[in-house]
């Protein structure tokens, strides 16, 4: 089965072909990042102009690549959301227009199935675990959550964060830091070699916080990093000494991502005693730090479970999760095409009696 | 000749399936912006209707606006992948110059100032002449001004017009100013997107670009400066 996928949900221009579920043809991905990088985060208007811009070209490309004829193709997956609404219009609009062209169906994918599933797209991952209970770290610069997966799908959202997205706090803090846009590789880079225990940050949802409102999950599986950003904001008012990179900026970056890690690891820690799964998993922009990596790592050891992480290509917003999950079966066929409505906002049900 | 129009850059949104110079059948919707569905909706009728398949189409059309943002990106991206299997032609065409084309249908008048409100005080426009076959002929490019100073750019001669008609009319303060308006709103249609670009595609001559007509800039140039200045230890 050939699918065409397309990926809009945020500043991102992607499309891909897979075939089937497991073998991705062709993953080809336009990143804005230096488009955004002057505004110190991803603007929806300069997005959503880019994806007009350069989808077509994309796509063409992507099946030029899969050497795959538009007859050859079998169906059209789009993401529908969540992410930015003037992003995902892009996308499923030329999503809509290529399945009634071609006669092929229409199949919606949420953005967070498709991250979910590029764990399954590591050529390495071992076959007797694919219809195991896994815990999955679904973790970006949009979305942080903790999933329990089953027969290599979603079955429940088990925690998430109640404000900002682990990648946002380290866009955040490093706009405050001075290290620029996408903060993620730029607090890694900063870091290396610093203390990472030189400054206490906090690690979300203290003491303090015992009332915040969960959205019916439980509240120890929750993050919480608004306070991490207020916290690094504050030291700073403090000590702006501390954002000399000759001396103070190495530790200070190594102590912030080490918080965000942490608070991290915790939860993980916590959903994996309380579901004992079969294996560990991990995706989204975020999984590619090296850090969160290791310390993923250590504890699945710890624990004796397999860690499964993203393939380093799957974890950037990318169509080929989002084709390969849409093989897989993981979407929605929406018929006709053109009913498909994007969903900027797109909870996950999240698991009853977890 | 198969061609296929859609127009969704002003609150009237249509689609056109053209045979050479006649129109088939154009279907036509209010609310277009926000209801994007309706634009493929009227994709799969008038396909249908017509006997036709969308492989069957020979040339597609898209109106550029200017207009509503996600009307103009729907449009150019829906006409865009509907003629890309199959390598068949798409042509973007002025959304502003098929409402222009109306008003020469309409009415005598030989010159037309196409206008309408781009918020922030500003109004957007651009001025157009009829040519000997009636259609027009762009004499201005598109442009921004101060609301205040719209009115006195109509040429004397000419009228003014817009898609949006009441929202011009309030923001530029249009009613009893100088120079004469259709006091109503005139859209740019499927059919007249439709018949711009088969026009230009048997003149052999090349899409008009292929993106969307903005006239502001994606992010405000001082806001923007501000955002920067205002980051905490951003040089």
């Amino acid at each position: 089965m050939k699918v065409l996928g397309i990926e809009t949900s945020c500043d991102e221009t992607s499309a891909a072909v897979a075939d089937g579920p497991r073998r991705v043809l062709s993953n080809v991905i336009h990143t804005q990042i230096a488009q955004h990088q002057p505004y110190g985060g991803v603007v929806p208007e300069v997005a959503a102009r880019s994806h007009v811009e350069r989808l077509p070209g994309i796509v063409e490309e992507a099946m030029r690549r899969a050497a795959a004829g538009w007859d050859g193709l079998d169906a059209v997956a789009v993401t529908s959301g969540p992410g930015l609404a003037t992003s995902l219009l892009v996308g499923v609009a030329a999503a809509k227009a290529f399945a009634i062209r071609t006669g092929r169906p229409l199949i919606s994918v949420h953005h967070l199935d498709g991250h979910l599933y590029s764990v399954f797209l590591d050529p390495a991952f071992p076959e007797p675990l694919r219809g195991a209970e896994g815990l999955a770290l679904l973790v970006s610069g949009g979305h942080t959550s903790l999933v329990r997966i089953r027969d290599g799908r979603r079955a429940g959202l088990l925690g998430a964060t109640l404000d900002d997205a682990a990648g946002e706090a380290l866009d955040k803090g490093a706009k405050l830091m001075g290290l620029g846009y996408p903060g993620g590789p730029a607090v890694e880079k900063t870091a290396a070699g610093g203390d990472r225990d030189r400054h206490a940050f906090p690690r979300g949802l203290g003491p303090g916080t015992q009332n915040a409102p969960c959205g019916g999950m439980r509240r120890d599986l929750c993050f919480s990093f608004s306070g991490l950003k207020t916290a690094l904001l504050y030291h700073l008012r403090g000590h702006p000494e501390d954002l000399d990179p000759a001396r103070g900026l190495p530790h200070l970056a190594a102590s912030y991502q080490e918080a965000v890690v942490d608070a991290l690891i915790a939860r993980v820690r916590r959903a994996a005693d309380l579901t004992r799964p079969a294996f560990l998993a991990c995706a989204g922009g975020v999984a590619r730090n090296r850090r969160l990596r290791e310390k993923l790592g250590m504890f699945a050891a710890s624990a004796g479970l397999p860690l499964m992480l993203a393939p380093p290509e799957f974890c950037t917003d990318n169509a080929g999760m989002i084709a390969a999950a849409a093989a897989a079966g993981l979407g929605t066929p929406v018929d006709p095409p053109g009913a498909l409505e994007i969903r900027p906002t797109w909870p996950l049900p999240v698991e009853e009696g977890a | 000749m198969r061609v296929l129009g859609i127009e969704l850059s002003s609150p009237r949104g249509s689609v056109a399936l053209l045979r050479d110079d006649e129109v088939v059948r154009e279907i036509v919707w209010d609310e277009a912006p926000r209801d994007s569905r309706r634009a493929f909706d009227a994709l799969a009728t008038i396909l249908r209707e017509g006997g036709v398949a969308a492989a069957d189409i020979d040339l597609f059309a898209a109106g550029r606006g200017p207009g509503n943002y996600s009307g103009m990106r729907v449009a150019l991206t829906a006409a865009m992948a509907l003629a890309m299997p199959g390598g068949r032609p798409f042509h973007a065409v002025d959304s502003g110059a098929a409402l222009a084309d109306a008003v020469f249908q309409e009415t005598a008048a030989d010159d037309v100032l196409v206008a309408g409100d781009a918020r922030r005080g500003r109004c957007w426009h651009a001025s157009f002449h009829r040519a000997h076959d009636g259609s027009a002929v762009a004499v201005t490019p598109w442009a921004l001004c101060d609301a205040a100073d719209l009115a006195a750019r109509v040429h004397p001669a000419g009228v003014g017009a817009s898609s949006d008609w009441e929202r011009l009319a309030a923001a530029a303060s249009l009613p009893g100013a100088r120079g004469a308006w259709i006091e109503r709103s005139v859209h740019p249609s499927a059919a007249a997107v439709a018949r711009r670009a088969l026009a230009r595609w048997r003149a052999g001559e090349p899409s008009e670009p292929l993106t969307p007509l903005y006239l502001h800039p994606p992010v405000a140039a001082a806001a923007c400066d501000a955002r920067i200045a205002a980051a905490p230890g951003t040089a």
